[in-house]
C-alpha cells in the first residue's frame, strides 16, 4: 500500500453525501440538498483532476545495463510533461531487480511546467547475487489537489540488467606465458624483437634495415653495426570452464555452479585487467564461446556470458580441451577450471603434456564437487577424495603446474585473493 | 531529509491543522449559533476548547495508540466509528422526527463536545476522518435551521473541507517521502482554490438568490423562533476574530510541535532523487512527414497509428529499435504484430507496390493491436 495514498475520504464523502442527499429531498431541507450537490461536484472536480494529471507525463529510463554485486548504481529517470499544465506531487515507482527492496519510490513535488523534462537519478544497491535480473516496469501516479482520486500508469519499460559476481585479482596469473606481438606493449623479452626497448647492438646484415644502422657505433668500430630492439609480448589467455552436469553439487552460494562461475569471473577479470587476450570456452547445453580480445570491454562481455551458463553440458572438460589444443599459440596460457577432482588422471597426464609440448603454459583449478552438498549422486567417500585430491597435486607438482583445489569449506573469496593460489599445489 | 522539505512538511502539516481547526470551529459555531444563543463568550469558549483539543491531540494524540498493534487499533477504530455512525444517526433521526428546537440545541452542544474529543484523539490512524465526519454532522445541524445559519454553515463548511483535504494530502505526500526540495504551500492553496471556487460561489450565490428555509417539522414555539439572522451574522463576526486567532496560536504550537518529526519510517524503498534542473523538451516532431500514397501508404499508415496509439497508452521505445524490436516489446497479440510489422517493413523499404490484400491484411491487423493494446496498457483510476 502506498503510505501517501488513501481513499477514507473518498468513500466516506459517497456515504455521507448520499445520506444528506436523500435527507434534503425526503424533508425538503434546501441547504442539505446543496450541500450534497456541493459535495458531489467536488468529487466531480476531483475526478477529472486526477484523470487529467498523467495526460502528457512520460517518464523514461537511463541506466547503463551492468554492474557488479554490491555495486551502488544511479538510475537516470526522465520525466517528461508534454502537456501545458504544470504538474505537480508525482509519484514515479520502479523495480530494481538486483535491490532488495521490490519496488523503489521516488517523488517529483513539483511544478514540473508544461513542455519540460526532469532528470530525477537515485543511487541503489545490487544486493542480490550475480544473475541477469529484470528491471521495470516504470510506474507513475499522481492524484487530484484534494488527494480523493489518484491516477496510476505503468509503462511496459522492462530490460534486463547484469549483475556479475565480485572479482578479485588472481595472483600468480602475471606469472604465466605470453606470446611475441608486433603491436607495443608493456611486457618484453630479452629476445630480439620490435619493442621499443633497447637490446644492443650487432653486425649489419644483409637485408637489415637502413635506418637501424647505429652511426656512433659504426665509425668507431668501422663496420656497420645496427641497433636491435627487445621483442614485445601479448599475453594470451584461455580459461576452459567445465560445465558438465555430472559435476552439479550444492545449492545457492555454496554450490559448484557458484564456485565455478566466481572464479572463473576473477581469472578472466585478471587476465583482462594486465592487458592478456582473453578466450573462454565451455560446453553446456548452450556452448561457451568468448571469442579471443581485450580490454575491459572485452571482459564484461565475458562476464555477461559466464553469468549465463549452467551446468548442464555433457562434454567433460578434457575432450573439450582437447578439441581446442590444436588452435592455442604456443606461448599462451591455458588454465583448466574443473567441477571436480576425480578427473582422469592419466588423461589428465596428457592433456597436460600436450598443451606443453605446444609451447602452452597451463594452469589448473579443481572445484572438489564432493565436498558440497551431494544433489543427484552421492559424494565419494572423504578417505577416496583426499586419495585423488593427493594424486592430482602430485601429478602437477611433478609436471611444475600451478594449480589448486577449491573446496566448500573454504570462504572462495579468502582463497582467491591467496597470493600463492597458482603457485605450488599443494 | 532536507531542511527545506522537512519544513514545508512541517509547514503545511501546520496549516492542514489551522483548516482542521478552522473547519472545526465553524461547523461548531454554525451548529451552536443555529440552535442556541450565539453569545460572545461561548463562542470564546468554543475557540479557545477546540484550540487546546487540537493542540493537545497533536501533540500527545499519538500516545493514545502507543501499545496498540495494528490489527488491534484498527479494530477498535472499526469498532468506534460504527458506534459513532449509529449514534449520529440516531440523533438525527430523533432531532427531525421530534422537531424539538430544544432537542436540537442539546444535540448541537453534544457533537460540539464530539468535536473537541475528535480533536484530542486526531493523531490517532492514518487519516482525520473523525473530526470531518463529526464536523459534517454539525453543518447537518445547521442545515436544518435554515436561513444563514444554514447557508453560511454549508459554504463555509463545504471550503473549509476542501482546503483540508487539500492541505492533509500534501502534507502526506511529503511525509512520506525522504529529501528534497519541495515548496508546495503556496501552490497547493492555490490548486485548491482554483478547484473550490466554482463550487463554493455557485453555492452561495444559490443561497443568496433563494435563502434556505428551516426545515417545515420544526415547531418553533411563539416568540421564540431561535436566533435571529442578525444574531447569527454578528456571531459569526465575533467569530472570524476568534477563527484568527485560534488559528495563529494552532499553526505557531503545531510547527512548533511538529519540527523534526515530520518525517515517518518509509513502508517501502523510498529513496532520495537528485533532480536535474529543468529543461526545455525539444518541440514534437512535425507532422509533415514523407506522404506514401496508395495500398504503401495505408501499411504505413496503419503501422504509424498503431504506434501513436501505443505511446499514448504509456509504451515507451527508443528511435535506435527496429521494428521488429517493437514488435517484440510491444505488450500486444503477438500474431497481428508480427503480420503488421512484416507488411510495414516491406511497405517502408520493399521495391514493390503492395497487393490490395495486403493493405487490407495490415489494417486489419492494426485494429486488433489496437483493442489488445487498449486492454493491456491503459491507466487505472483508483
Amino acid at each position: 500500500m502506498v503510505p501517501s495514498r488513501t481513499s477514507t475520504y473518498r468513500r466516506f464523502l459517497y456515504a455521507s453525501l448520499g445520506f444528506v442527499g436523500l435527507l434534503g429531498v425526503a424533508l425538503r431541507v434546501e441547504a442539505l440538498a446543496g450541500l450534497a450537490l456541493g459535495g458531489f461536484a467536488l468529487l466531480l472536480v476531483a475526478w477529472r483532476q486526477a484523470r487529467a494529471q498523467l495526460d502528457g507525463l512520460t517518464v523514461a529510463r537511463e541506466l547503463y545495463p551492468s554492474a557488479f554485486e554490491d555495486d551502488t548504481v544511479a538510475v537516470s529517470l526522465a520525466l517528461d510533461n508534454r502537456s501545458r499544465r504544470p504538474a505537480w506531487l508525482v509519484e514515479i515507482g520502479d523495480c530494481f531487480g538486483p535491490a532488495v527492496a521490490d519496488r523503489q519510490a521516488m517523488l517529483e513535488p513539483g511544478p514540473l511546467r508544461g513542455s519540460r523534462r526532469r532528470r530525477l537519478t537515485y543511487r541503489t544497491t545490487c544486493s542480490r547475487p550475480w544473475g541477469i535480473h529484470a528491471v521495470g516496469p516504470l510506474t507513475l501516479a499522481a492524484s487530484d489537489a484534494f488527494g480523493l482520486f489518484h491516477a496510476e500508469r505503468s509503462l511496459p519499460d522492462v530490460a534486463a540488467f547484469a549483475v556479475f559476481p565480485r572479482v578479485w585479482t588472481v595472483s600468480g596469473l602475471e606469472k604465466l606465458g605470453a606470446r611475441p606481438s608486433l603491436s607495443p606493449r608493456e611486457a618484453t623479452s630479452p629476445r630480439p624483437g620490435q619493442s621499443l626497448a633497447y637490446l644492443g647492438v650487432r653486425d649489419y646484415r644483409s637485408g637489415d634495415d637502413l635506418r637501424r644502422i647505429h652511426w656512433p657505433a659504426t665509425a668507431r668500430r668501422g663496420t656497420p653495426t645496427v641497433k636491435e630492439h627487445e621483442v614485445d609480448l601479448v599475453p594470451y589467455f584461455t580459461l576452459f570452464v567445465d560445465l558438465d552436469r555430472a559435476h552439479r553439487a550444492g545449492t545457492g552460494l555454496k554450490s559448484t555452479l557458484e564456485y565455478l562461475v566466481r572464479t572463473a569471473a576473477c581469472v578472466v577479470w585478471t587476465a583482462a585487467r594486465r592487458g592478456d587476450l582473453v578466450q573462454v570456452m565451455g560446453e553446456g547445453a548452450r556452448s561457451l564461446v568468448v571469442a579471443p580480445g581485450a580490454g575491459t570491454l572485452h571482459a564484461t562481455l565475458a562476464l555477461y556470458e559466464l553469468i549465463r551458463v549452467q551446468q548442464d553440458g555433457r562434454v567433460p572438460l578434457l575432450e573439450l580441451v582437447e578439441q581446442h589444443r590444436m588452435h592455442l599459440p604456443g606461448g599462451s596460457t591455458a588454465a583448466l577450471l574443473a567441477g571436480t577432482i576425480f578427473l582422469d588422471l592419466a588423461q589428465l597426464e596428457d592433456t597436460l603434456a600436450a598443451l606443453q609440448a605446444r609451447g602452452v603454459r597451463p594452469a589448473v583449478l579443481l572445484v572438489n564437487k564432493d565436498s558440497f552438498l551431494p544433489i543427484d549422486r552421492r559424494a565419494a567417500p572423504r578417505e577416496e577424495a583426499a586419495e585423488q585430491a593427493h594424486a592430482v597435486v602430485a601429478l602437477l607438482r611433478a609436471r611444475d603446474i600451478p594449480g589448486t583445489i577449491l573446496a566448500a569449506e573454504q570462504d572462495l573469496e579468502a582463497e582467491l585473493a591467496r597470493p600463492d593460489l597458482l603457485g605450488d599445489p599443494s | 531529509m532536507s531542511e527545506s522539505r522537512r519544513g514545508d512538511a512541517t509547514a503545511l502539516i501546520a496549516v492542514r491543522s489551522v483548516t482542521l481547526y478552522a473547519l472545526s470551529l465553524h461547523t461548531v459555531a454554525s451548529a451552536l449559533g443555529a440552535w442556541t444563543e450565539p453569545g460572545p463568550a461561548r463562542l470564546f469558549l468554543a475557540a479557545a476548547g477546540l484550540a487546546l483539543a487540537l493542540i493537545l491531540g497533536e501533540s500527545a494524540g499519538g500516545a493514545a495508540s502507543a501499545g496498540l498493534e495494528g490489527a488491534r487499533r484498527l479494530r477498535l477504530r472499526v469498532t468506534a466509528g460504527a458506534g459513532y455512525a449509529g449514534l449520529a444517526v440516531l440523533a438525527l433521526t430523533l432531532a427531525v422526527g421530534s422537531g424539538d428546537p430544544r432537542l436540537l440545541g442539546q444535540e448541537a452542544v453534544l457533537f460540539s463536545v464530539f468535536q473537541a474529543v475528535f480533536l484530542l484523539l486526531s493523531d490517532l490512524g492514518r487519516t482525520h476522518l473523525g473530526p470531518v465526519a463529526n464536523a459534517f454532522v454539525l453543518v447537518v445541524l445547521a442545515s436544518l435551521r435554515g436561513g444563514l445559519a444554514a447557508a453560511a454553515g454549508v459554504t463555509g463548511g463545504l471550503a473549509l473541507l476542501g482546503f483540508f483535504l487539500a492541505f492533509d494530502h500534501a502534507a502526506r505526500v511529503l511525509q512520506a517521502y525522504p529529501a528534497g526540495r519541495a515548496e508546495l504551500l503556496g501552490p497547493t492553496l492555490r490548486r485548491a482554490s482554483a478547484a473550490l471556487a466554482p463550487i463554493v460561489l455557485g453555492l452561495a450565490l444559490f443561497f443568496v438568490l433563494r435563502p434556505p428555509p428551516p426545515y417545515a417539522g420544526i415547531r418553533f414555539r411563539m416568540g421564540a423562533g431561535g436566533p435571529r439572522d442578525e444574531d447569527v451574522a454578528a456571531a459569526y463576526r465575533r467569530l472570524v476574530g476568534l477563527a484568527a486567532v485560534g488559528s495563529a496560536v494552532v499553526f505557531g504550537v503545531v510547527r512548533l510541535l511538529r519540527r523534526g518529526q515530520a518525517e515517518r519510517a518509509p513502508f517501502e524503498e523510498v529513496l532520495p532523487v537528485e533532480r536535474g534542473a529543468e529543461e526545455v523538451l525539444s518541440p514534437p516532431p512535425s507532422p509533415r512527414r514523407r506522404e506514401y500514397a496508395g495500398r504503401r501508404g495505408r501499411i504505413v499508415r496503419a503501422y504509424v497509428g498503431v504506434l501513436a496509439r501505443a505511446r499514448s497508452a504509456g509504451f515507451v521505445w527508443r528511435p535506435s529499435q527496429t521494428p521488429r524490436e517493437i514488435a517484440a516489446a510491444l505488450p500486444a497479440p503477438a500474431g497481428p504484430t508480427a503480420a503488421l510489422t512484416d507488411l510495414f517493413v516491406e511497405a517502408r523499404y520493399g521495391p514493390e507496390e503492395p497487393s490490395e490484400q495486403q493493405a487490407l491484411a495490415a489494417e486489419r491487423a492494426a485494429g486488433v493491436i489496437v483493442a489488445g493494446l487498449g486492454k493491456s496498457t491503459g491507466h487505472r483510476l483508483r
